[in-house]
């Protein structure tokens, strides 16, 4: 072993690093390598970031050379990707830009900006990001101070089936502009699928910025931003060695991997009222990599029986051609495969309404905003060809339908727990509407379609923020209800095999005790090995009075507020409406009763827990 | 300490249990699972109740990653098995509330609730308390429910000697107030416990109480219909002009055994004396004390009264229970059983009153396609002003009918469609235990099962015109002897899923075991084993011989006369 000590850095020796590592496994190192440079890339990444803005006043005195931020505000990290195409767009162009995050962002810092790029998404009913939130108060308020010398842009993104469809990037926009900034380009709405358009966006604000002349900083502190996000948006557990040998083949929704299922199991016992199933997929071959708290993107068909419901809807042949990006297609297939029939969206109505103008009706449904979302609710595309039925080609109906978007999955495994596998826990949703049976299409795509063997395109979303803490000392709470469970087994599995010192506990909840414990077994092998130091449950229909997840934080007061005082990290997965408000109200009165300071005490103690990224959510 | 015994786990467990607590309270709340800590699943017993798992299930759960299906099997003593109409209609309710829809009714005269969750059971417990029904001693090292033969009709003794089944119950009912502390909020009905404050105490049992069960079955001849040989201690009234006098007492009775252990074997109760009427609780005491002492704490394979016995010889155990009573057993006085079964029907006794004994196939109260038994009795016991009696194989007597109830009672049975008795012989007769799936002893099916097989036998019987014959048929999930196989004049014990052990030649009132025919027989060759018998039986049998003493005379298998002979 002597060789190789030679090739260690000055300042390690052989016996130094088997003290370091003397007892780890082979996955142990492996995650280890990775963990550190990860954060090797974090350190240098922040260190030139600061480094920049350090520069920028000493280098004002060069004439005529406005600076550049980017400027993002992310939830799921998609902001901060497309801050990250922006970056690397303003790099090949040579110019100097500094990337920062909404999250740690001075609002004073505001009145300093020269050229100011704004990339930023919207949560649900047109909320910003929690990162952004404090920025967008701010900015709205009449403390905003005039902005007559900046110069700005909007890359707004958010998801085309909301109402209130980027409606954050849209404020930003706004009200920039009224506070005298000069806008470069015009906004841009992305959907969820937003790299194109960033792209583009990119490169026109950009071509704009550099014909105004070059920003000051050095190309060199430019690259260094640029690599600061890139670094981190890398998984740690990319690893040394992947990084190093080549650039893996990066799977997209473009290039979706085709991973075999090899094992589904219904993880409801019999007699429940739920459908839960349990699907491992083979990521073999792929070089894929993820960590616990990244998504899968699963991209589905739609249901025999529901294409042809929508044919014999429209009255089409199942045959008819249809033309779709330059390929020609049969209808079943374009049905089938490429576009939503399960889902009706605002914007999916009003081209549908541009083709049937004959029904006022449709018209009034589209003007009445606050109906919209009810009349939305259940109905899928054969409901709505069969209340307003038009004369329709099947090349019209593809125009009007949008693309069949892949659904994203929180991933329910650990990579060291099952190398080179992914697993999900997914909920078939089924239920009845418009007097039709109607399926979730791909929770019933996974549920009923795909068999073992079978193979289902996915990639890997990054979720950039629900992740476990980089110190494996930090205690963690894990509250999930239902399929919620599912980032909380990656959890606890990572922490068990790279053997993280912090306290892991898990609320959970779900109906009844005897069909509804999702991976009960499991959970009872990690407390009786000490991987898992607390499990509480609430079974909401096993007693007369519903029982649910909120109830126990609130027996578990105390306890709860010494995790949080002591730095534990607050996780929250599931149902976004009917859990997570519960969760986080319950949370709010634990502050408030367990500080003895109130309830403004508490709202800002929880404030600041979400600020630093103590209090996270992974909602749908 | 060299003459210390290696006592079994389970003596340590009752040892630290500080009588029969445990850590009961903590399993009873633990959310995380719906078993108890191990070592209170042996505690439980004593309160009535056997933790199980839904075995249909075991492995399609583990494959969902969900633990076993545990529940709860509790059995509520009915001493002397007489319930009143509100005890019924409690465990009934109970039965659809917290268990799964069905009644157990014993072999030895309980109801049984079966799949109650860990979570119901307080509930459960404290509903019997409500209607004055306890589980204590249901289960356990410790006498369980007092049997005594239920027909009202047959003899002007009965409510003496059912005094006395009581008393002997009430007697030896353990102290403890665990019981009340666990499951009813420390309150004591029928106070057993102690005053506040006070430790508890076992004057009887002491703090480990007996090595093993104990059984007590009392009877008047000449009905043996509670088995009283297959107990450990048996009881047979003696009557006097029209007087109970007394007991002859038995002792060392037990029908369980182990495959592959010859040392194991079921025993008949061996007679030992007669004892007026008026000492005979301080017999039971005496003998529960010196088998306290004396039984085997190492292996409970070998801690029955009857192992006792058997190693210390009759006449030494007989002279301890001298010593202890303080005076001797009188000679063993004459008496005759005659049968061992129920006889079913309508029946009327001096006072007038009817009785109506009902066929319960499997003593499973439910209600069933076409014939809802379970829905009959609970109409009839809203208006009934007598009792209910569970019979020692499985059945149910309606007892102490008004005369002007008889026809509504009739009606409501043709409208449920409840037959009163219009089944084979070999059917009326049979006796299974529970078995799969909820029973972690079996090996094999019995009380689900055993109704098809019988659908097989039926049309051979038919052939030979046996139908009307009764013949004890008897089937067991395993070789412990809950349905007392080895008095069937067939019996069936399950050796593996689908495959039993076919033994004949028992007597039919209960005074003969049976012996080993075949081994390991399918359906079909249980089948094929027993038509050519049935033959034989139709047509070689001397007027009124029974079919287990016409296969020993036709040398098919030889009379088992002692345990220690049951092998050979």
């Amino acid at each position: 072993m002597s060789s190789s000590s030679s090739t260690l850095p000055i300042g390690f020796d052989e016996a130094t690093l088997q003290q370091l590592t003397a007892g780890l496994s082979d996955r142990q190192l492996l995650w280890l390598s990775g963990y550190l440079y990860g954060r090797v890339g974090a350190d240098t990444g922040a260190a030139a970031s600061t480094l920049v803005t350090a520069a920028a006043p000493a280098t004002a005195a060069a004439p005529a050379a406005p600076s550049l931020t980017i400027l993002y505000g992310s939830q799921t990290g998609n902001s901060k990707k497309a801050a990250g195409i922006v970056a690397e767009a303003a790099r090949q162009r040579g110019l100097a830009a500094t990337v920062r995050d909404m999250n740690d962002y001075p609002t004073k810092d505001l009145k300093t900006e020269q050229q100011l790029l704004v990339v930023v998404s919207t949560q649900g009913e047109g909320d910003p990001p929690i990162a952004a939130e404090e920025l967008h108060q701010f900015l709205l308020s009449t403390r905003a101070p005039k902005l007559p010398e900046l110069r700005f842009a909007v890359l707004a993104l958010g998801d085309k089936s909301y109402l209130q469809f980027c409606q954050t990037g849209f404020e930003f926009d706004q009200r920039l502009a009224e506070l005298g900034a000069k806008r470069l380009v015009e906004r841009v709405d992305c959907d969820v699928e937003f790299e194109a358009e960033a792209h583009r966006w990119a490169g026109q604000v950009l071509e704009l910025i550099a014909e105004s002349g070059p920003p000051v900083a050095a190309p060199v502190a430019a690259t260094s931003a640029a690599a600061h996000v890139k670094a981190t948006a890398l998984p740690a557990l990319a690893g040394g060695a992947a990084v190093e040998l080549e650039e893996p083949v990066e799977y997209t929704s473009r290039n979706p991997f085709e991973a075999e299922l090899l094992e589904k199991i219904q993880l409801n016992g019999r007699g429940s009222t739920k459908e839960t199933y349990h699907l491992e997929f083979s990521l073999a071959g792929s070089g894929i990599e993820y960590e616990p708290g990244d998504a899968l993107m699963v991209q589905p068909h739609n249901r025999p029986g529901l294409v042809q419901e929508v044919l014999d809807a429209a009255r089409l042949d199942a045959a008819a051609p249809v033309r779709l990006e330059s390929s020609e297609l049969d209808l079943t297939t374009v049905l089938t495969e490429r576009l939503e029939l399960s889902v009706v969206t605002r914007d999916v109505l009003e081209r549908y309404a541009a083709l049937a103008p004959h029904y006022p009706q449709l018209r009034e449904i589209l003007t009445d905003k606050a109906a919209l979302p009810a009349y939305l609710y259940g109905r899928d595309v054969a409901d709505l060809l069969q209340e307003f039925p038009v004369e329709l080609s099947g090349q019209q109906l593809a125009a009007v339908l949008r693309p069949l978007p892949a659904r994203a999955y929180s991933i329910a495994s650990s990579l060291l727990a099952h190398a080179e596998e992914v697993h999900l826990t997914v909920g078939a949703v089924r239920y009845q509407s418009n007097g039709r049976h109607k399926h979730g299409a791909c929770s019933s795509f996974q549920a009923d379609h795909l068999l073992i063997g079978d193979t289902a395109r996915v990639w890997v979303d990054r979720n950039e923020y629900f992740k476990l803490p980089q110190d494996p000392s930090t205690d963690i709470i894990m509250v999930g209800a239902g399929t919620g469970v599912a980032p909380f087994r990656a959890f606890v599995e990572e922490r068990a095999e790279t053997g993280a010192a912090g306290q892991n506990w898990l609320v959970f909840g779900n109906p009844h005790f005897t069909t509804d414990f999702l991976y009960q077994t499991e959970w009872q092998q990690h407390l009786k090995r000490g991987t898992l130091h607390r499990l509480d449950v609430a079974f909401s229909r096993d007693q007369e009075a519903k029982l649910y997840i909120q109830h126990r934080l609130l027996e578990q007061s105390r306890r709860l507020y010494d995790q949080l005082e002591n730095g534990a990290h607050f996780y929250v997965c599931g149902d976004k409406n009917r859990m997570a408000a519960d969760v986080q109200r319950a949370l709010l009165t634990v502050i408030a009763q367990e500080s003895g300071q109130g309830e403004a005490y508490a709202a800002d103690y929880l404030k600041q827990l979400r600020k630093s990224r103590r209090y996270l959510e992974d909602v749908y | 300490m060299a003459d210390t015994p290696k006592l079994s786990e389970v003596e340590h467990v009752k040892q630290a249990s500080n009588y029969l607590r445990g850590t009961l309270a903590e399993s009873l709340v633990n959310p995380l699972t719906g078993a108890l800590y191990p070592d209170d699943t042996h505690l439980i017993k004593f309160h009535g109740s056997y933790q199980q798992t839904d075995r249909d299930l075991d492995s399609e759960r583990k494959r969902q990653k969900l633990e076993p299906l545990y529940s709860l099997m509790i059995r509520v003593r009915v001493p002397g098995g007489i319930a009143t109409p509100a005890q019924w209609t409690r465990m009934d309710a109970l039965a659809d509330h917290y268990g799964n829809g069905t009644l157990k009714l014993t072999t030895r005269q309980a109801f049984q609730l079966h799949g109650v969750l860990k979570r119901n059971l307080k509930k459960t417990i404290q509903g019997f308390n409500e209607a004055l029904l306890d589980s204590i001693a249901g289960c356990g090292d410790v006498n369980r429910n007092v049997m005594c033969n239920p027909n009202p009709h047959e003899s002007a003794v009965h409510a003496a000697v059912y005094e006395v089944s009581k008393q002997i119950s009430t007697h030896l009912t353990p102290r403890t107030s665990a019981y009340w502390e666990l499951w009813l909020n420390g309150e004591s009905k029928f106070s057993s416990a102690p005053n506040e404050g006070e430790e508890d105490a076992e004057p009887i049992y002491g703090r480990t109480y007996l090595p093993r069960k104990f059984k007590i079955a009392l009877a008047i001849p000449p009905h043996n219909d509670t088995d009283i040989f297959a107990n450990d201690l048996g009881l047979i009234a003696i009557e006097e002009r029209g007087q109970l006098v007394g007991f002859n007492v038995a002792v060392g009775g037990g029908m369980g055994m182990t495959f592959g252990m010859p040392d194991t074997y079921p025993r008949l109760a061996s007679l030992i004396g007669f004892v007026p009427a008026e000492k005979v609780v301080d017999v039971c005491e005496k003998i529960v004390t010196i088998q306290r002492d004396w039984g085997n704490r190492e292996n409970r394979k070998f801690s029955r009264l009857k192992y006792t016995l058997d190693r210390v010889g009759l006449d030494v155990f007989k002279a301890e229970l001298d010593k202890r009573l303080g005076f001797a057993l009188e000679p063993v006085r004459a008496y005759q059983f005659k049968s061992s079964g129920d006889a079913f029907g309508w029946s009327q006794s001096p006072d007038g009153a009817h009785h109506l004994t009902l066929f319960v196939e499997g003593g499973r109260v439910a209600d069933r396609p076409g014939s809802q038994l379970k829905t009959a009795l609970r109409e009839i016991a809203a208006f009934h002003r007598g009792d209910f009696r569970l019979t020692g194989n499985q059945n149910l007597v309606l007892a102490n009918v008004a005369p002007e109830d008889r026809l509504t009672i009739e009606t409501i049975l043709a409208q449920y469609g409840v037959a009163v008795a219009t089944t084979s012989g070999l059917r009326r007769g049979a006796l299974a235990c529970v078995a799969l799936n909820t029973c972690s002893l079996a090996f094999a099916e019995a009380e689900r099962y055993i109704p098809q097989l019988i659908d097989r036998l039926e049309p051979v019987l038919a052939a030979y015109n046996l139908t009307h014959d009764d013949i004890l048929i008897r089937m067991t999930g395993c070789p412990n002897g809950c349905a007392r196989p080895y008095l069937g004049e067939i019996g069936l014990v399950g050796r593996a899923v689908g495959r039993y052990n076919l033994y004949l030649g028992a007597a039919f009132n209960g005074e003969r075991m049976n012996k080993l025919y075949k081994e390991m027989l399918d359906e079909d060759g249980i089948v094929a084993e027993l038509t050519p018998l049935f033959a034989d039986y139709a047509q070689n049998r001397q007027p009124q011989e029974h079919f287990g003493d016409f296969l020993i005379r036709q040398g098919y298998v030889q009379a088992t006369t002692s345990g220690l002979n049951f092998h050979e």
